[in-house]
């Protein structure tokens, strides 16, 4: 028995056949005893597997499990909105997108799993530090824009860099930390759990 | 008061409608009604609790993003299910991660691997109680490829024919039937060894 006839058994079993081929199948498993066991095995797989998916419940309680979610929705509202009567939306560092990639970049750089429940405590000492480096009592913000300030800062990594944003209109204050080796990629989705690592 | 409206006792189709008209509470009872069922299907495609929630929050997200394209062709369970199980496609595309697992895929796929196991005769599941069976049938996922295990999933649990799973898998319908032969003969052979455990 050959892989094509194999596979064409399987698709007979299946239902996948055009009819003149589920009858040859039909007319050669009478005289051929090997491929009448292996259909019995495939059958039989088939069979214990219907209806018998494992069943799996949420770790989470309703109301856990619906708060990021809807967290989530509460984020994507006000940044649309946000986005609609924004005066410049051009402006790559209004607020919404800045957090939005700020966001993204740190998720991107507590990837593992395991690690991850780290990231708003590392994240929130980072922020404090650098915010004690670079926003000292009376640092002037850029005078063409009051509102926008954005710099690039040092980390003590040369894997990473770090960028400081601080938008006075939004009372926002985030850093954006990236690996310089693997960069933003546009099209990766934003994790649904994102808001635990920004503020 | 509307914000305040008990939904627990209307039909998906209203909750839907509700949902659809931006009632954020009709979404939720949605959400609580069907959210084992979409996580269970990420979770089986992911074998991963986190990835799991994730996904199946991510997808929640989505299905609430697009709901004015919801036209109730299917039921929106069945909607939500597509939705969680396109995300988990993306996801294990996105991270091809496992080295041993390729390699068992390409020799899986250049096919002969399964000729070499041997036809199980006897049905290994008999006797078996239901629980025990889905236990060992977990078991027995567990140790598949994320290829091979999506194949099966998708045709023996979402029941999809092999078009609409190669279309999904972006693969040939070819491919998908030789990922199939080799599951199901892999499930076969690992259940048949479990049933040798239990006797020894």
């Amino acid at each position: 028995m050959n892989t094509e006839f194999e596979l064409q058994l399987q698709a007979y079993l299946d239902g996948e056949l055009p009819q003149a081929e589920a009858r040859a199948v039909s007319a050669r498993l009478q005289g051929d005893p090997t491929a009448r066991t292996l259909l019995s095995e495939l059958t039989t797989t088939k069979r214990w597997l219907a209806g018998n998916e494992p069943p799996v419940h949420v770790p989470e309680s309703r109301e856990f499990y619906w708060s990021k979610i809807d967290r989530a929705l509460d984020r994507i509202e006000k940044a649309a909105a946000a986005a609609a009567g924004d005066p410049r939306p051009d402006d790559p560092l209004t607020a919404p997108a800045c957090a939005y990639a700020c966001a993204r970049a740190l998720a991107r750089l507590f990837q593992p799993r395991s690690w991850r429940f780290l990231a708003p405590a590392a994240g929130a000492v980072l922020a404090v530090g650098l915010a004690l480096l670079l926003f000292k009592p009376g640092t002037p913000a850029p005078a063409d824009d009051p509102d926008h300030y954005m710099t690039e800062t040092e980390t003590l990594s040369e894997d990473t860099t770090a960028f400081a944003f601080r938008s006075q209109r939004d009372n926002m204050f985030v850093v954006w930390i990236s690996n310089k080796e693997s960069p933003s990629s546009p099209e990766d989705e934003l994790p649904a759990d994102v808001d635990m690592y920004y503020q | 008061m509307a914000s305040q409206k008990n939904y627990s006792s209307e039909s998906d189709e209203k909750l839907v409608r509700a949902s659809q008209r931006g009632q954020r509470l009709a979404f939720e009872e949605l959400v609580a009604r069907h959210r084992d069922k979409i996580y269970a299907r990420a979770f089986s495609m992911m074998r991963h609790e986190d990835d799991a929630l994730d996904l199946s929050q991510e997808a929640w997200i989505k299905g609430w993003q697009r709901l004015k394209q919801f036209q109730g062709e299917s039921s929106f369970v069945t909607w939500m299910t597509r939705i969680v199980i396109n995300l988990c496609l993306d996801q294990l595309r996105k991270h091809k991660r496992q080295r041993a697992e390729s390699i068992e895929q390409l020799e899986a796929d250049s096919g002969g691997v399964e000729r070499q196991m041997p036809v199980v005769e006897n049905n290994p599941t008999e006797g078996l109680e239901r629980g025990e069976l889905r236990q060992r049938i977990d078991k027995a996922l567990g140790q598949l490829s994320h290829e091979h295990r999506t194949v099966l999933i998708l045709h023996e649990f979402e029941e999809l024919e092999y078009k609409e799973i190669a279309r999904r898998m972006e693969c040939s319908i070819g491919t998908v039937m030789s990922r199939l032969f080799y599951a199901r003969r892999r499930m076969a052979n690992l259940m048949a060894a479990y049933k040798r455990e239990e006797l020894s």
